[in-house]
């Protein structure tokens, strides 16, 4: 008994309940079309989630991630619930620009085909650039970071070259490359590229002098020395600097979008922007939020992994 | 012709404020087979010596030659134990001793070099542990796989740089054996060539058949005693011997009055 009080005692479930609460309120918003039943199954359904999740996990810091999070979700709902619909707090004229949750939501399952098609095509492009940036940075960021005269020079031309935003190739990109898909692919390679070449440069050339010595006692090849010696011990700098150029490539998905594109999540955001659909952007706006939430997650899994052998 | 030769080695660091002699004017030789102790006070110079001939430092001038042939840079047929723990951290310890046999037995399959690891493993009393990560260990645990990783490439020569320093009394006793064993080998072969640095004199005793003493910064030869007690040597049999008492208490004086006024530093601190 004492256990589940325990379990149900939680911010979080304070917060869905003061959310019930607050739909008591009267409107004060007549004009502006909203479908606050949608909220209303939407925090229901968040609300079963968050009661499953604190009966059914077991380990506490999970749990607690799974909760805390729903919770600042409910905060959110209540307050944009408050700013909107029941206090129009932006007022009759502007209130186009901020639609309430219920509008959003009804948005979102309306386009919600198109969305996984967004979601898919826009993986794809971030990805095919990413994985592109990755593959060249890190062998180049070995061998420059292990060959110290040419890194020291590479290093300041690298620092020149990444603080150009890699907005100002676009013209560049569209007028060299083969297709218009071609230089939205060419934004994230150069948007990721730099922060891995950077920190795997400064990952090798911090690694330990002894576990150099080491290896060198063990006669190891130039080969081994660079993937199975130099490339794990920077493994942990490496990780920081492909964490930075995930997160640029998600920036300027938009960016990339912008180019030619008809479908992916930064295209739809910007496409409905300029038509001043603000539902639907705002919709495409949190699509992108949840999906960058859950890269991030399924990559620090990643890290996590592969540096399984730090404490 | 010896295993190991240096002559009139001069041995220099590099720092902002010009050069730092670490070793002046070392000369000796060790012979095929032979079991050498370096003993000296903390800095005088024993791992720079040992660096040098594991061919990651070079002299400043002298000879350093194995075989007869100056030692160009690191090499397979010298097994390498550090004064710091030298395990790979994202290598299990198993296959920290797999890799180093790799690169010491290209001929062994996998399952070779996997089950010399974890025979060796054993060995040195870490069965069971083959599958944690260094940093799982404790850092006598961690320099015992280290020694195993050496022991198990089954080299010509050891160069070994206090490897027992972090090891418990009990543990440190089987070690030693285990490495006097090894050493010593069937019998048929040829015995491995040792040289060993050591804070410990009874420890150098105990295993050597020569004790090379280093004098303080910058390192210089100071004396070399023979140690002619018979093998194989039994710990508790040969610390009774009167002619055991007699060359301790020589080092130890010798060792303190190097140290003048610095002794306490010079045995224990490591
Ligand atoms: N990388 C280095 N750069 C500059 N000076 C160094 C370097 N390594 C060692 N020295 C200096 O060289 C001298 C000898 O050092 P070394 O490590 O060989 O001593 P040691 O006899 O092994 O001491 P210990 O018993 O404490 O391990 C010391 O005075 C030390 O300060
Ligand atoms: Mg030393």
């Amino acid at each position: 008994m004492k256990y589940v009080l325990k379990r149900l005692l939680i911010a979080p479930n304070a917060l869905f309940a003061a959310f019930l609460l607050i739909q008591l309120l009267p409107d004060k918003a007549y004009r502006i079309t909203d479908y606050p039943k949608y909220t209303l199954i939407f925090a229901v359904f968040l609300e079963i989630i968050l009661l499953a999740v604190s009966f059914l996990v077991k380990k506490k810091p999970l749990r607690r991630v799974f909760t805390d999070v729903l919770g600042v979700i409910f905060a959110v709902l209540i307050f944009w619930v408050l700013a909107t619909i029941k206090l129009n707090l932006p007022g009759d004229v502007k209130a186009a620009v901020f639609p309430p949750p219920g509008a959003v939501l009804a948005r979102f399952i309306i386009d919600f085909g198109q969305t996984l098609i967004n979601i898919r095509d826009s993986l794809a492009l971030i990805f095919q650039g990413y994985i592109i940036a990755v593959v060249i940075a890190i062998p180049l960021g070995l061998f420059l970071g292990w060959n110290l005269r040419v890194g020291a020079a590479a290093g300041y031309i690298s620092k020149f070259l990444s603080s150009i935003s890699p907005i100002v190739y676009i013209p560049y990109a569209i007028v060299l490359l083969p297709s218009f898909r071609a230089a939205s692919v060419f934004v994230i390679v150069v948007a990721s590229f730099w922060p891995a070449l950077a920190s795997t440069m400064s990952g090798v050339l911090n690694v330990e002098k002894r576990i150099i010595d080491s290896a060198k006692t063990l006669n190891v090849g130039k080969f081994t020395m660079l993937f199975r010696i130099v490339l794990p011990a920077a493994l942990p700098q490496i990780f920081i600097g492909c964490n930075q150029g995930l997160s640029v490539s998600f920036i300027l998905l938009t960016s990339a979008e912008m180019i030619g594109a008809r479908s992916g999540l930064g295209y739809y955001v910007n496409n409905y922007a300029n038509f001043g659909n603000y539902t639907s952007a705002l919709s495409g706006v949190i699509t992108i939020g949840v999906v960058v939430s859950v890269i991030t997650c399924l990559f620090n899994l990643l890290q996590r992994f592969l540096l399984r052998w730090k404490q | 012709m010896s295993k190991i030769e240096i002559k009139n080695l001069y041995a220099e660091y590099e720092d902002k404020n010009g050069s730092f002699l670490a070793l002046k004017d070392i000369s000796f030789q060790v012979k095929e087979g032979e079991f050498v102790s370096l003993i000296g006070s903390s800095g005088c110079g024993k791992s720079t010596l040992l660096s040098i001939l594991q061919g990651i430092n070079f002299p400043s001038s002298g000879i350093a030659a194995i075989d007869g042939n100056p030692i160009t840079g690191p090499g397979t047929n010298r097994g390498v134990v550090f004064q710091h723990y030298s395990l790979f951290p994202w290598m299990t310890t198993r296959t920290n001793i797999a890799f180093g046999l790799k690169q010491s037995h290209q001929n062994l399959s996998r399952r070779q070099r996997y089950e010399t690891a974890d025979a060796f493993l054993a060995k040195v009393g870490l069965s069971g542990f083959g599958h944690k990560y260094p940093y799982q260990l404790s850092g006598g645990m961690q320099q015992r796989a280290a020694i195993a990783r050496a022991l198990a490439m089954n080299t010509d020569i050891l160069l070994m740089d206090e490897p027992f320093g972090a090891i418990d009394a009990k543990n440190r006793t089987n070690m030693q054996e285990l490495l006097l064993a090894l050493w010593e080998g069937d019998g048929k072969s040829l015995k491995k060539t040792v040289v060993f640095v050591t804070h410990d004199i009874d420890e150098a005793i105990f295993l050597s058949d020569r004790i090379i003493m280093l004098t303080n910064s910058p390192g210089q030869i100071g004396k070399e005693y023979d140690v002619p007690f018979p093998r194989p040597r039994i710990h508790s049999a040969m610390r009774e011997a009167p002619s055991y008492i007699h060359l301790r208490n020589m080092l130890m004086a010798l060792f303190y009055d190097e140290n003048s006024g610095k002794a306490a530093d010079g045995e224990y601190v490591i």
